[in-house]
C-alpha cells in the first residue's frame, strides 16, 4: 500500500516536473493520435488530388490547396494536414491563454479544450475551417507578441485564415486589434488600423487564390447564390424569369421550401439549373440573385433565418460528426488508405455519444457567448476571440452556403476557450503572473 | 553551438521524412495481418505480432513500429557514444550512424531485423551505462524478435554486463544472463504461437538437402530415394539432376512449386519426420557439400558476386510485387516529394559498393584491433561479426537486411575511432577511467 501511495507520488511529481512545452506536445501527439493520419470528406480527397496534381481549381480553398500542396513535398496524405491545423489550434490557444493564465494551466487549456468533442470533432478533418480555426488562434497569439517577426507572422496566419473562409475577414478585426500596442490611442484610429490590416490580410488571400487558381469553377458564388435564388423564389412563390441561366425544369424550381444544398440544385437527375460556366453565366446569376432579395425580401429573410435556425441546431437537428479515412475506392490513385487504432475507436464512440448532447448544438454557444462576453471584458485577448466567434456566427446569417457544424465551429472553439480560461483563472495560483 | 538534443532531433526528421510512414514487404504483411486476427503463427517470431497488435491500440498501420525500432536505435547509438565520446560529438556520432544509408535503408522497413538492431542497440547501450535490468529486458526483446539474434546477444552481455565478479566467474554469470534471457525469448515466442506453421520443413530444410544433393557425387536414384526415405517427392527419378538443374543457393521456393518442383510440401507429422531424418542423413553425412552449397549462399550474401539487382533496400509502401495485397492490408500510402527523391537515391545507393556486407566484415575485423581499448565498441564488432558468421550456416535468401547489425556495428566502431581521433571533445581514457570507478564503486556494496 506504501508501495503504490509512493508510486503515486512519484508519478505525480513527475508530472509536475514536466514543463509547459512538453505538455503541449504529448497533448498534442496525443490529439493527434485520437484521429490518425486525419479523417478525409469527398472535398478533402478531391482537395488532396489538386494538391498533388498542381492543377488547383476555386472549388476548394486555393491557399488551403497551396498549403496542402507545401506539406506534400514533406510527407504525402493528409497527416501533415492534420497536424498542421492542430498544431496552430494547440500552440496558438496556449499563446493567447498565457496572457491570462499561468504558463503550465494554459498548456492544460489549450489541450483540454483541443480534446473536447465539439472542438476536436471537426478538427481531426481535413477541412479549410478547421485549419482557419487553427489560424485564427495561431494569428492571435503572434499579434499579441511584441516582436515583429511574430506579428509579421500573425499576418501571414490571417492571410491563411483568410484563404481558407474568405467571408471570416469581418471576424478577424477583433484579433487584428490585438495586434495594436496599448499606447495607441483612440478607438476609431484603432478601428481603422484594424480595418486595414485585415482588408490588406484579406486582399493578399484573394490575390494568391487568383494566382493559384487554374481553373474557376465560380464554386462559392454557385454555392451561396443558387440556393438563395431557388430558397427566395421557391417561398415567394414567383417564377421569375432568370435570363441567360439554364432552368432545367421550372416546375422543380418552385417545389417545395427549402433549398439548402447547391450541389442537389444543379446536379443530378432532378437537378433544378445547370451550373454555370462562364463569365457571361456568373454574371446572370448575381443578377438574378440581386433580382430575387430586391423583388422578394420577405422571402429572402425567411429563407435565411430558416437556414441559420437549422444551422444553430434549434430545428432539423443533424449528425455533427464526421469520422471516415475516406472512401477506398476515392482514394485509390491518390495512395491512401486508413484504419482506425482501438484508441481512434473507443474515441469516435465518446465523440458520438457527446454529440447527442447539446454540446453539440451551436444554440448553446451562442447563449454561452454572452455571459462569456461579459466575464472577459477586462481580458482584450479572451474577448477579442469570443467576440471573433459571435461576429463569424453573425456573418453566416448572410453567407452560410449550406448547413453544417463546421461552419458553427469558431464560435464553439472559441467559446469554450474563453470560458474554460475563465474558470481555470478563478484560482489565483493559475492565473498570470 | 548546435544542442546535442536538437542533432539527434534533426536525425530524427531527416529519417522520419524518408521513411514516412514506414515501408512494408512481404514479411511486414504476414505481421501486421496476423496482429489484426489475433492467431500467430510461428514462421515469424510471435512477439512481433503480439508487439504490433499492442502498438496498433494507439496507432494503427507501421507507424508506431517505425517509430519503436527507429527510437530504440538512435537511443542505442547515443547511449553507446555517449560512453566513449562527449555528448556533442556523440550526438552526431548517433545521427551518422543512423542516418547511414545501409542503416537507416533497413530501420525504413518495418522488419524483424530492423527491431533486433534497435533493441540490440538499446541493450547494448543500457549495459555499458550499467542499467543491468534495462539492458538485459532490450536484449531479451532482440532475442525474441529473431530466432538468431543470440549469435549478437552473447558477445554483447558478456563484455558489458555490469558485475563486481571478476575473470571466469565474471563470464559464467554472464554467460547464464544470456542463456535466461534467450531461453525467456524462446519460450514467449513458443507460448505466444497459436498455429504451428513448420516453415523449417517446407523451407530451409529442403534447401539444405537440395543444396547438398547438387554438390554430392553422383548419386543413384535408389541411393538417392534411401537418403530421402519418406521425404514427400514431386519426381520418381532423375532427383539428383532435378536438384543441379533447380540448384539456387540463394532460394527455396523453386524447389517446391512452378513447373520443375523436387518436392512436394509435408502434410503429415510423418513427413516431416522425414524431412529431419533426411536432413541429418545427407548434410551431415555430406558436409563437403553442405559446406560448398552454404559458401556459395553466403558469398553472395556478403556481396562477393552478387549479380546485380533491381535494388538492395525496400522503399515501398505496400507489396510492389503483389499490389493486390493492398486491400488486405488496409494501409497504403503515397511518397512526398522530398520522399520520392530520397528513395530514388536510396535505390542508386543499394547498387553500389556501400552496400556491399564484406567491405563491412572486413572493416569490422580491422576495428577490431583498433578500437580495442573501447570495451563497448569491441563488444558490438564481436556481436556484428559472430551474427554475420552465423549466416553462413542459416542465411535462406541472401537480403541485405541480414547484414544490417554488422554494418551497424562497424559504422558505431568506424565513428567512434574518428570521434575519439578528431574531435576535441573526445572523452579522454583518464576521464572514461573516473567514470568506469565511479560507476563500480556504485556497484560496490
Amino acid at each position: 500500500m506504501m508501495d503504490l501511495r509512493e508510486r503515486a507520488n512519484r508519478v505525480r511529481a513527475w508530472l509536475a516536473a514536466r514543463t509547459p512545452r512538453q505538455l503541449l506536445l504529448a497533448g498534442w501527439v496525443t490529439c493527434i493520435l485520437l484521429c490518425y493520419p486525419g479523417y478525409l470528406s469527398f472535398d478533402s480527397i478531391e482537395q488532396l488530388g489538386q494538391a498533388r496534381s498542381g492543377h488547383f481549381t476555386d472549388a476548394y480553398a486555393p491557399v488551403m490547396t497551396g498549403v496542402w500542396s507545401l506539406c506534400e513535398w514533406i510527407f504525402a496524405g493528409p497527416f501533415p494536414m492534420l497536424a498542421l491545423q492542430t498544431g496552430l489550434f494547440v500552440f496558438g490557444a496556449y499563446g493567447v491563454l498565457k496572457r491570462a493564465l499561468s504558463p503550465r494551466a494554459a498548456a492544460v487549456v489549450a489541450v483540454g479544450v483541443l480534446a473536447a468533442p465539439p472542438v476536436f470533432a471537426p478538427m481531426a478533418v481535413i477541412w479549410p475551417d478547421s485549419l482557419m480555426a487553427g489560424a485564427l488562434l495561431a494569428a492571435a497569439a503572434a499579434l499579441l507578441d511584441e516582436r515583429r517577426a511574430m506579428k509579421a507572422a500573425g499576418a501571414v496566419a490571417l492571410v491563411i485564415a483568410g484563404g481558407c473562409r474568405p467571408e471570416v475577414a469581418p471576424a478577424t478585426i477583433p484579433l487584428a486589434m490585438l495586434a495594436l500596442p496599448a499606447s495607441l490611442s483612440g478607438r476609431l484610429r484603432r478601428a481603422g488600423l484594424a480595418v486595414a490590416l485585415v482588408v490588406a490580410c484579406s486582399g493578399v488571400a484573394r490575390l494568391v487564390g487568383w494566382i493559384l487558381v487554374d481553373d474557376d469553377t465560380y464554386a462559392w458564388q454557385q454555392r451561396l447564390e443558387w440556393i438563395d435564388v431557388v430558397g427566395t423564389l421557391r417561398r415567394a412563390h414567383a417564377d421569375d424569369p432568370m435570363p441567360g441561366l439554364t432552368v432545367v425544369d421550372r416546375a422543380r424550381l418552385l417545389e417545395g421550401h427549402d433549398a439548402y444544398d447547391a450541389y442537389v440544385l444543379t446536379h443530378g437527375p432532378k437537378r433544378v439549373a445547370e451550373p454555370i460556366a462562364d463569365d457571361a453565366q456568373s454574371e446572370a446569376l448575381s443578377a438574378a440573385w440581386h433580382a430575387a432579395i430586391a423583388d422578394h425580401f420577405g422571402a429572402y429573410a425567411t429563407h435565411r433565418g430558416e437556414l441559420m435556425l437549422r444551422q444553430l441546431g434549434i430545428t432539423h437537428p443533424w449528425l455533427p460528426v464526421f469520422d471516415d479515412f475516406g472512401d477506398p475506392d476515392h482514394l485509390m490513385l491518390l495512395h491512401h488508405r486508413a484504419t482506425p487504432s482501438d484508441l481512434e475507436i473507443a474515441w469516435r464512440a465518446i465523440v458520438h455519444v457527446v454529440a447527442l448532447t447539446p454540446l453539440f448544438r451551436p444554440l448553446l454557444y451562442v447563449l454561452l457567448a454572452i455571459p462569456a462576453i461579459v466575464l472577459a471584458r477586462r481580458r482584450r485577448e479572451l474577448l477579442a476571440l469570443v467576440a471573433s466567434g459571435v461576429m463569424y456566427e453573425i456573418i453566416q446569417l448572410p453567407l452560410a452556403s449550406s448547413v453544417d457544424y463546421r461552419f458553427s465551429h469558431w464560435l464553439v472553439a472559441t467559446v469554450w476557450l474563453v470560458l474554460v480560461a475563465l474558470a481555470v483563472a478563478r484560482k489565483p495560483a493559475w492565473r498570470a503572473s | 553551438m548546435i544542442r546535442p538534443r536538437a542533432i539527434l532531433g534533426a536525425a530524427l526528421v531527416v529519417f522520419a521524412i524518408y521513411a514516412f510512414p514506414g515501408y512494408i514487404g512481404w514479411d511486414t504483411e504476414a505481421h501486421l495481418l496476423q496482429a489484426r486476427s489475433g492467431i500467430y503463427s510461428d514462421a515469424h517470431p510471435p512477439v512481433i505480432p503480439a508487439l504490433w497488435r499492442l502498438v496498433e491500440v494507439f496507432v494503427s498501420g507501421p507507424l508506431g513500429m517505425l517509430a519503436i525500432q527507429a527510437l530504440a536505435l538512435l537511443g542505442g547509438l547515443t547511449l553507446i557514444f555517449r560512453n566513449v565520446l562527449g555528448p556533442r560529438t556523440a550526438a552526431i556520432a548517433s545521427a551518422a550512424v543512423f542516418l547511414f544509408p545501409p542503416v537507416a535503408g533497413v530501420t525504413a522497413l518495418v522488419v524483424k531485423d530492423a527491431l533486433m538492431a534497435g533493441f540490440l542497440a538499446l541493450g547494448a547501450g543500457w549495459l555499458v551505462a550499467g542499467r543491468t535490468r534495462r539492458g538485459l529486458v532490450a536484449c531479451a526483446l532482440a532475442s525474441a524478435m529473431r530466432w538468431n539474434a543470440l549469435a549478437a546477444t552473447l558477445p554483447i552481455i558478456v563484455a558489458l554486463l555490469p558485475t563486481r565478479a571478476r575473470g571466469m566467474r565474471r563470464i559464467a554469470i554472464a554467460c547464464v544472463a544470456w542463456l535466461g534471457i534467450t531461453a525467456a525469448a524462446f519460450a514467449t515466442n513458443a507460448l505466444l504461437a497459436d498455429r504451428h506453421a513448420y516453415a523449417w520443413y517446407g523451407g530451409y530444410a529442403y534447401q539444405d538437402i537440395a543444396g547438398t544433393l547438387r554438390w554430392m557425387e553422383d548419386t543413384p536414384d535408389a541411393d538417392a530415394r534411401a537418403l530421402l526415405a519418406g521425404v514427400p517427392l514431386a519426381i520418381d527419378h532423375g532427383i539428383q539432376d532435378r536438384a543441379r538443374e533447380t540448384y539456387n543457393a540463394l532460394d527455396y521456393r523453386q524447389l517446391t512449386s512452378g513447373t520443375t518442383p523436387l518436392f512436394d510440401l509435408p502434410d503429415t507429422a510423418a513427413e516431416r519426420d522425414a524431412i529431419a531424418h533426411a536432413w541429418r542423413r545427407i548434410v551431415l553425412g555430406h558436409p563437403g557439400a553442405y559446406l560448398r552449397y552454404r559458401w556459395d549462399n553466403f558469398r553472395t550474401l556478403i556481396e562477393i558476386d552478387r549479380p546485380h539487382t533491381f535494388a538492395q533496400v525496400y522503399v515501398w509502401f505496400t507489396i510492389i510485387a503483389a499490389p493486390e495485397e493492398t486491400p488486405r492490408l488496409q494501409h497504403d500510402a503515397a511518397p512526398s516529394r522530398v520522399q520520392d527523391r530520397m528513395r530514388i537515391g536510396a535505390i542508386a545507393l543499394s547498387n553500389s559498393p556501400m552496400y556491399w556486407p564484406w567491405i563491412y566484415l572486413a572493416l569490422s575485423c580491422v576495428l577490431l584491433v583498433a578500437c580495442r581499448r573501447m570495451a563497448v565498441v569491441v563488444a558490438l564488432l564481436a556481436s556484428g561479426i559472430c551474427y554475420e558468421l552465423a549466416w553462413f550456416f542459416l542465411d535462406p535468401t541472401g537480403d541485405f537486411r541480414y547484414s544490417q547489425w554488422m554494418v551497424t556495428c562497424c559504422a558505431i566502431a568506424a565513428a567512434a575511432w574518428i570521434g575519439r581521433r578528431y574531435s576535441k571533445e573526445t572523452m579522454r581514457p583518464s576521464a572514461q577511467r573516473t567514470e568506469s570507478q565511479a560507476m563500480i564503486a556504485k556497484l560496490a556494496p
